[in-house]
Protein backbone atom coordinates (compact mmCIF):
# COMPACT_ATOMS: atom_id res chain seq x y z
CA UNK A 1 0.00 0.00 0.00
CA UNK A 2 2.85 2.40 0.81
CA UNK A 3 5.68 2.79 -1.61
CA UNK A 4 9.25 3.12 -0.43
CA UNK A 5 10.61 6.48 -1.54
CA UNK A 6 14.23 7.21 -2.22
CA UNK A 7 15.50 9.42 0.60
CA UNK A 8 19.11 9.30 -0.44
CA UNK A 9 20.73 7.65 2.55
CA UNK A 10 17.43 6.96 4.26
CA UNK A 11 14.72 4.54 3.18
CA UNK A 12 11.10 4.94 4.19
CA UNK A 13 8.69 2.02 3.97
CA UNK A 14 5.33 1.04 5.38
CA UNK A 15 6.82 -0.96 8.24
CA UNK A 16 8.72 1.86 9.81
CA UNK A 17 6.66 4.98 9.14
CA UNK A 18 5.62 4.98 12.78
CA UNK A 19 9.26 4.86 13.83
CA UNK A 20 10.16 7.72 11.52
CA UNK A 21 7.26 9.75 12.88
CA UNK A 22 8.60 9.15 16.39
CA UNK A 23 12.08 10.12 15.20
CA UNK A 24 10.89 13.44 13.79
CA UNK A 25 8.57 14.38 16.65
CA UNK A 26 10.15 16.15 19.64
CA UNK A 27 11.31 13.99 22.53
CA UNK A 28 10.10 14.64 26.11
CA UNK A 29 13.41 16.28 27.02
CA UNK A 30 12.99 18.72 24.14
CA UNK A 31 9.54 19.89 25.17
CA UNK A 32 9.83 20.40 28.90
CA UNK A 33 8.77 23.98 28.23
CA UNK A 34 5.37 22.62 27.23
CA UNK A 35 4.77 21.61 30.85
CA UNK A 36 4.30 25.32 31.59
CA UNK A 37 0.61 26.22 31.11
CA UNK A 38 1.28 28.85 28.47
CA UNK A 39 -1.54 31.13 27.47
CA UNK A 40 -1.43 32.11 23.83
CA UNK A 41 -3.15 35.50 24.09
CA UNK A 42 -1.76 38.49 25.97
CA UNK A 43 -5.17 40.08 26.42
CA UNK A 44 -6.65 36.95 27.97
CA UNK A 45 -3.57 36.63 30.17
CA UNK A 46 -4.33 40.07 31.64
CA UNK A 47 -7.80 38.91 32.69
CA UNK A 48 -6.42 35.70 34.11
CA UNK A 49 -3.77 37.62 36.06
CA UNK A 50 -6.45 39.71 37.74
CA UNK A 51 -8.61 36.69 38.53
CA UNK A 52 -5.64 34.77 39.97
CA UNK A 53 -3.93 37.74 41.65
CA UNK A 54 -0.62 37.07 39.93
CA UNK A 55 1.81 39.00 37.75
CA UNK A 56 2.25 38.09 34.09
CA UNK A 57 5.30 36.42 32.58
CA UNK A 58 5.48 37.16 28.84
CA UNK A 59 7.73 35.28 26.43
CA UNK A 60 7.89 37.40 23.29
CA UNK A 61 9.74 36.43 20.12
CA UNK A 62 9.79 37.43 16.49
CA UNK A 63 7.99 34.30 15.33
CA UNK A 64 5.64 32.56 17.73
CA UNK A 65 7.54 31.02 20.68
CA UNK A 66 5.10 28.09 20.76
CA UNK A 67 5.22 27.51 17.03
CA UNK A 68 7.59 28.12 14.14
CA UNK A 69 10.37 30.46 15.10
CA UNK B 1 14.12 26.15 19.00
CA UNK B 2 17.20 25.17 20.99
CA UNK B 3 16.68 28.37 22.98
CA UNK B 4 13.26 27.24 24.05
CA UNK B 5 14.71 24.10 25.59
CA UNK B 6 17.58 25.99 27.19
CA UNK B 7 15.46 28.60 28.90
CA UNK B 8 12.57 26.43 30.04
CA UNK B 9 14.06 23.03 30.91
CA UNK B 10 15.19 24.10 34.36
CA UNK B 11 12.76 22.75 37.01
CA UNK B 12 12.92 25.96 39.08
CA UNK B 13 12.10 28.06 36.02
CA UNK B 14 9.22 25.75 35.16
CA UNK B 15 7.86 25.85 38.72
CA UNK B 16 8.13 29.63 39.06
CA UNK B 17 6.57 30.32 35.67
CA UNK B 18 3.76 27.82 36.22
CA UNK B 19 2.85 28.61 39.81
CA UNK B 20 3.76 32.22 40.55
CA UNK B 21 2.91 33.91 37.23
CA UNK B 22 0.37 33.78 34.46
CA UNK B 23 2.66 32.59 31.65
CA UNK B 24 1.85 33.76 28.14
CA UNK B 25 3.74 33.49 24.85
CA UNK B 26 3.22 35.77 21.87
CA UNK B 27 4.75 36.56 18.51
CA UNK B 28 5.94 40.12 19.02
CA UNK B 29 6.52 40.85 15.32
CA UNK B 30 2.93 42.01 14.73
CA UNK B 31 2.50 43.43 18.26
CA UNK B 32 5.41 45.83 17.76
CA UNK B 33 3.27 47.81 15.30
CA UNK B 34 -0.27 46.41 15.55
CA UNK B 35 -2.83 49.22 15.65
CA UNK B 36 -5.23 48.00 18.27
CA UNK B 37 -5.48 47.91 22.07
CA UNK B 38 -3.44 44.74 22.34
CA UNK B 39 -0.61 46.17 20.26
CA UNK B 40 -0.70 49.39 22.30
CA UNK B 41 -0.59 47.41 25.54
CA UNK B 42 2.38 45.36 24.33
CA UNK B 43 4.24 48.53 23.39
CA UNK B 44 3.42 50.07 26.79
CA UNK B 45 5.12 47.06 28.39
CA UNK B 46 8.01 46.76 25.92
CA UNK B 47 8.95 50.43 26.19
CA UNK B 48 9.65 49.91 29.90
CA UNK B 49 11.86 46.90 29.12
CA UNK B 50 15.37 46.03 28.01
CA UNK B 51 15.03 47.26 24.41
CA UNK B 52 13.09 50.43 25.15
CA UNK B 53 13.68 52.97 22.40
CA UNK B 54 16.07 50.75 20.44
CA UNK B 55 15.94 50.98 16.66
CA UNK B 56 19.44 49.65 15.81
CA UNK B 57 20.54 47.08 14.76
CA UNK B 58 16.83 46.16 14.79
CA UNK B 59 13.70 47.42 16.44
CA UNK B 60 12.89 44.01 17.91
CA UNK B 61 11.31 43.82 21.34
CA UNK B 62 11.99 40.10 21.84
CA UNK B 63 12.55 38.89 25.35
CA UNK B 64 11.01 38.03 28.69
CA UNK B 65 8.80 40.53 30.50
CA UNK B 66 7.16 40.38 33.91
CA UNK B 67 4.47 42.95 34.62
CA UNK B 68 1.16 43.68 36.27
CA UNK B 69 -2.16 43.28 34.51
CA UNK B 70 -2.29 47.02 33.92
CA UNK B 71 1.15 47.06 32.33
CA UNK B 72 3.62 48.11 35.01
CA UNK B 73 6.86 46.25 34.24
CA UNK B 74 8.46 44.48 37.22
CA UNK B 75 11.55 43.12 35.44
CA UNK B 76 12.56 42.31 31.86
CA UNK B 77 15.51 40.93 29.91
CA UNK B 78 16.45 38.96 26.80
CA UNK B 79 18.61 36.05 27.96
CA UNK B 80 18.02 32.31 27.77
CA UNK B 81 20.30 31.59 30.72
CA UNK B 82 18.23 29.66 33.30
CA UNK B 83 19.88 31.28 36.34
CA UNK B 84 19.26 34.76 34.93
CA UNK B 85 15.67 33.69 34.28
CA UNK B 86 15.27 32.62 37.91
CA UNK B 87 16.80 35.93 39.06
CA UNK B 88 14.40 37.82 36.79
CA UNK B 89 11.36 36.06 38.19
CA UNK B 90 12.45 36.38 41.82
CA UNK B 91 13.15 40.09 41.35
CA UNK B 92 9.73 40.49 39.76
CA UNK B 93 8.03 38.67 42.63
CA UNK B 94 9.73 40.88 45.23
CA UNK B 95 8.55 44.00 43.38
CA UNK B 96 5.10 42.50 42.96
CA UNK B 97 4.73 41.90 46.69
CA UNK B 98 5.91 45.45 47.40
CA UNK B 99 3.15 46.73 45.10
CA UNK B 100 0.57 44.50 46.75
CA UNK B 101 1.63 45.64 50.27
CA UNK B 102 1.46 49.26 49.14
CA UNK B 103 -2.02 48.75 47.70
CA UNK B 104 -3.24 47.14 50.92
CA UNK B 105 -1.81 50.01 52.98
CA UNK B 106 -3.32 52.63 50.67
CA UNK B 107 -6.66 51.11 49.69
CA UNK B 108 -7.26 48.47 52.29
CA UNK B 109 -7.23 45.74 49.63
CA UNK B 110 -4.71 44.14 47.30
CA UNK B 111 -5.28 45.97 44.05
CA UNK B 112 -3.52 44.97 40.90
CA UNK B 113 -2.23 48.27 39.68
CA UNK B 114 -4.97 50.24 37.98
CA UNK B 115 -6.97 47.16 37.13
CA UNK B 116 -8.40 45.18 40.00
CA UNK B 117 -11.24 43.34 38.26
CA UNK B 118 -11.15 41.13 35.22
CA UNK B 119 -13.77 43.30 33.54
CA UNK B 120 -11.35 46.22 33.89
CA UNK B 121 -9.63 44.68 30.88
CA UNK B 122 -12.12 45.70 28.20
CA UNK B 123 -12.97 43.87 25.02
CA UNK B 124 -11.30 45.31 21.98
CA UNK B 125 -11.54 45.06 18.22
CA UNK B 126 -8.46 43.19 17.02
CA UNK B 127 -6.67 44.63 14.03
CA UNK B 128 -6.20 41.07 12.82
CA UNK B 129 -9.12 38.81 13.74
CA UNK B 130 -8.32 35.24 14.70
CA UNK B 131 -8.65 32.82 11.81
CA UNK B 132 -8.68 29.79 14.11
CA UNK B 133 -11.02 27.21 12.53
CA UNK B 134 -13.42 26.58 15.44
CA UNK B 135 -14.60 22.98 15.22
CA UNK B 136 -12.15 22.43 12.42
CA UNK B 137 -9.12 20.30 11.80
CA UNK B 138 -5.89 21.46 13.48
CA UNK B 139 -2.57 19.69 13.04
CA UNK B 140 0.70 20.13 14.89
CA UNK B 141 3.83 19.83 12.75
CA UNK B 142 7.35 18.89 13.73
CA UNK B 143 10.31 19.11 11.34
CA UNK B 144 13.73 17.55 11.70
CA UNK B 145 16.61 16.42 9.50
CA UNK B 146 16.75 12.66 8.89
CA UNK B 147 19.98 10.68 9.30
CA UNK B 148 22.64 11.02 6.60
CA UNK B 149 25.25 8.50 5.48
CA UNK B 150 27.81 11.26 5.17
CA UNK B 151 27.21 14.02 7.66
CA UNK B 152 29.24 17.19 7.31
CA UNK B 153 27.10 19.31 9.61
CA UNK B 154 28.81 20.88 12.60
CA UNK B 155 27.99 19.03 15.80
CA UNK B 156 26.18 21.98 17.32
CA UNK B 157 22.56 23.17 17.41
CA UNK B 158 22.35 22.82 13.63
CA UNK B 159 22.78 19.06 13.77
CA UNK B 160 20.12 18.71 16.46
CA UNK B 161 17.70 21.36 15.23
CA UNK B 162 13.98 20.75 15.04
CA UNK B 163 10.99 23.03 14.87
CA UNK B 164 7.25 23.19 15.39
CA UNK B 165 4.36 24.70 13.51
CA UNK B 166 0.60 24.31 13.15
CA UNK B 167 -1.67 23.76 10.14
CA UNK B 168 -5.31 24.85 10.07
CA UNK B 169 -8.14 23.36 8.03
CA UNK B 170 -11.86 23.92 8.28
CA UNK B 171 -14.35 21.25 9.32
CA UNK B 172 -15.53 20.95 5.70
CA UNK B 173 -11.96 20.55 4.50
CA UNK B 174 -11.49 17.68 6.95
CA UNK B 175 -14.54 15.90 5.52
CA UNK B 176 -13.27 16.47 1.99
CA UNK B 177 -10.34 14.14 2.69
CA UNK B 178 -12.61 11.13 3.32
CA UNK B 179 -14.28 9.08 0.52
CA UNK B 180 -18.04 9.78 0.32
CA UNK B 181 -18.99 6.10 0.52
CA UNK B 182 -17.44 4.53 3.59
CA UNK B 183 -16.43 1.17 2.18
CA UNK B 184 -12.99 -0.45 2.46
CA UNK B 185 -10.97 0.04 -0.70
CA UNK B 186 -12.62 3.34 -1.62
CA UNK B 187 -10.17 6.12 -2.32
CA UNK B 188 -10.35 9.88 -2.34
CA UNK B 189 -7.90 12.32 -3.85
CA UNK B 190 -7.45 15.32 -1.56
CA UNK B 191 -8.88 18.51 -3.05
CA UNK B 192 -6.44 20.81 -4.76
CA UNK B 193 -6.82 23.44 -2.03
CA UNK B 194 -5.64 21.07 0.69
CA UNK B 195 -2.66 19.84 -1.32
CA UNK B 196 -1.82 23.44 -2.19
CA UNK B 197 -1.92 24.55 1.46
CA UNK B 198 0.18 21.60 2.57
CA UNK B 199 2.70 22.22 -0.18
CA UNK B 200 3.07 25.99 -0.14
CA UNK B 201 2.73 26.66 3.58
CA UNK B 202 3.69 23.47 5.40
CA UNK B 203 6.29 21.60 3.36
CA UNK B 204 8.80 24.37 3.94
CA UNK B 205 12.26 23.65 5.27
CA UNK B 206 11.69 25.17 8.71
CA UNK B 207 14.00 22.83 10.66
CA UNK B 208 16.40 25.68 11.48
CA UNK B 209 14.30 28.78 11.03
CA UNK B 210 11.58 30.57 9.17
CA UNK B 211 11.61 30.06 5.40
CA UNK B 212 9.38 31.95 3.02
CA UNK B 213 6.22 30.45 1.53
CA UNK B 214 6.60 28.42 -1.66
CA UNK B 215 5.05 30.31 -4.59
CA UNK B 216 2.27 28.57 -6.50
CA UNK B 217 4.58 27.87 -9.45
CA UNK B 218 6.99 25.96 -7.20
CA UNK B 219 4.50 23.07 -7.01
CA UNK B 220 5.72 20.72 -9.75
CA UNK B 221 3.60 17.81 -8.59
CA UNK B 222 1.16 17.29 -5.76
CA UNK B 223 -1.24 14.57 -4.65
CA UNK B 224 -2.56 13.09 -1.44
CA UNK B 225 -4.81 10.04 -1.48
CA UNK B 226 -6.86 8.60 1.38
CA UNK B 227 -7.91 4.97 1.12
CA UNK B 228 -10.35 3.30 3.49
CA UNK B 229 -8.76 0.20 4.99
CA UNK B 230 -11.34 -0.67 7.64
CA UNK B 231 -14.81 0.38 8.80
CA UNK B 232 -16.00 -0.54 12.26
CA UNK B 233 -19.26 1.16 13.22
CA UNK B 234 -18.62 4.90 12.97
CA UNK B 235 -14.87 4.36 13.05
CA UNK B 236 -13.21 4.57 9.63
CA UNK B 237 -9.52 3.78 9.32
CA UNK B 238 -7.69 5.41 6.42
CA UNK B 239 -4.29 4.94 4.83
CA UNK B 240 -2.73 8.13 3.50
CA UNK B 241 -0.16 8.35 0.75
CA UNK B 242 0.99 10.87 -1.77
CA UNK B 243 3.85 12.89 -3.16
CA UNK B 244 4.60 16.59 -3.47
CA UNK B 245 7.53 18.01 -5.42
CA UNK B 246 8.51 21.64 -4.84
CA UNK B 247 11.24 23.50 -6.71
CA UNK B 248 12.17 27.14 -7.10
CA UNK B 249 15.11 29.47 -7.22
CA UNK B 250 14.97 31.52 -4.04
CA UNK B 251 16.47 34.98 -4.13
CA UNK B 252 16.79 37.71 -1.53
CA UNK B 253 18.85 40.74 -0.65
CA UNK B 254 20.81 40.64 2.58
CA UNK B 255 19.80 43.72 4.58
CA UNK B 256 23.19 44.00 6.27
CA UNK B 257 25.21 44.54 3.06
CA UNK B 258 22.70 44.75 0.21
CA UNK B 259 24.20 41.64 -1.39
CA UNK B 260 21.87 39.64 -3.61
CA UNK B 261 21.67 35.92 -2.86
CA UNK B 262 20.20 33.09 -4.94
CA UNK B 263 19.67 29.43 -4.12
CA UNK B 264 18.09 26.48 -5.93
CA UNK B 265 15.67 25.15 -3.36
CA UNK B 266 13.50 22.06 -3.39
CA UNK B 267 11.71 19.39 -1.40
CA UNK B 268 10.81 16.05 -2.99
CA UNK B 269 8.40 14.74 -0.38
CA UNK B 270 6.73 11.38 -0.14
CA UNK B 271 3.65 11.42 2.09
CA UNK B 272 2.75 8.35 4.12
CA UNK B 273 0.42 7.96 7.07
CA UNK B 274 -2.79 6.81 8.68
CA UNK B 275 -5.89 8.45 10.11
CA UNK B 276 -9.12 7.58 11.87
CA UNK B 277 -12.36 9.31 10.93
CA UNK B 278 -15.34 9.34 13.26
CA UNK B 279 -18.31 9.33 10.91
CA UNK B 280 -20.76 10.27 13.69
CA UNK B 281 -18.78 13.26 14.90
CA UNK B 282 -17.58 14.03 11.36
CA UNK B 283 -14.08 14.60 12.68
CA UNK B 284 -10.69 12.95 12.71
CA UNK B 285 -9.83 11.27 16.00
CA UNK B 286 -6.28 10.50 14.88
CA UNK B 287 -4.12 11.76 12.06
CA UNK B 288 -0.48 10.82 11.56
CA UNK B 289 1.24 11.82 8.36
CA UNK B 290 4.93 11.88 7.50
CA UNK B 291 6.31 13.96 4.65
CA UNK B 292 9.87 12.87 4.00
CA UNK B 293 12.43 13.21 1.26
CA UNK B 294 15.44 15.14 0.08
CA UNK B 295 15.47 18.92 0.47
CA UNK B 296 18.00 21.33 -0.94
CA UNK B 297 18.97 24.99 -0.93
CA UNK B 298 18.56 27.90 1.44
CA UNK B 299 16.13 30.71 2.16
CA UNK B 300 16.81 34.10 3.68
CA UNK B 301 15.74 33.14 7.18
CA UNK B 302 16.08 29.35 7.43
CA UNK B 303 19.79 29.14 8.33
CA UNK B 304 20.66 26.63 5.62
CA UNK B 305 23.38 28.53 3.79
CA UNK B 306 25.99 26.11 5.20
CA UNK B 307 23.88 23.03 4.43
CA UNK B 308 22.59 23.22 0.88
CA UNK B 309 22.08 19.46 0.49
CA UNK B 310 20.40 17.61 -0.97
CA UNK B 311 19.79 15.89 2.35
CA UNK B 312 16.77 14.13 3.84
CA UNK B 313 14.21 15.95 5.97
CA UNK B 314 11.03 14.79 7.67
CA UNK B 315 7.90 16.70 8.65
CA UNK B 316 5.45 14.92 10.97
CA UNK B 317 1.79 15.98 11.09
CA UNK B 318 -0.28 15.02 14.15
CA UNK B 319 -3.71 16.01 15.43
CA UNK B 320 -3.24 18.95 17.82
CA UNK B 321 -4.54 18.91 21.37
CA UNK B 322 -6.88 21.29 23.15
CA UNK B 323 -4.52 23.29 25.36
CA UNK B 324 -4.33 27.07 24.85
CA UNK B 325 -0.93 26.51 23.19
CA UNK B 326 -2.63 24.34 20.56
CA UNK B 327 -4.32 27.48 19.25
CA UNK B 328 -0.92 28.83 18.21
CA UNK B 329 -1.40 30.07 14.66
CA UNK B 330 0.48 28.64 11.69
CA UNK B 331 3.60 30.66 10.94
CA UNK B 332 2.15 31.82 7.63
CA UNK B 333 -1.49 32.21 8.69
CA UNK B 334 -1.75 35.83 7.61
CA UNK B 335 -0.42 35.20 4.11
CA UNK B 336 -3.14 36.31 1.75
CA UNK B 337 -3.31 32.88 0.06
CA UNK B 338 -3.47 30.68 3.17
CA UNK B 339 -7.23 30.13 3.17
CA UNK B 340 -7.84 31.09 -0.45
CA UNK B 341 -9.39 28.38 -2.59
Amino acid sequence: MIEAPDLGSTTLNSADVREWLAYVRPKPDEVKWQSIPWQSDLWEARRLAIRQGKPIFLWAMNGHPLGCT
Amino acid sequence: MAGRAQAFSDPTVIALASERFVPVAENCSPLQSQRDAKGEFFRLVAEQGHYAGHTYPTGTRQGYYTFTADGKVLAAMNSRDPQRMIDLMQTALRRWHTLVDLAVATNGHAGNGAASRADAVPDYVPARPSLYPEGGFVLQLAARDLPREVDTRKDDWRRHAWNLDYAWFTRDEARSLVPEILTPGNRKQAPREIVRRLARFHLRDFVRGEPSVWPEEAIRHGELIAEIVEVSGDRVRLALRGAILLQREAHWVRPEDGEERRSDTGFDATLVGAATWDAARRAFTSFDLLAAGPRCGANQYNNRSDDLGPAPMGIAFTLAGHEPRDRTPPHTIYHRDYFVA
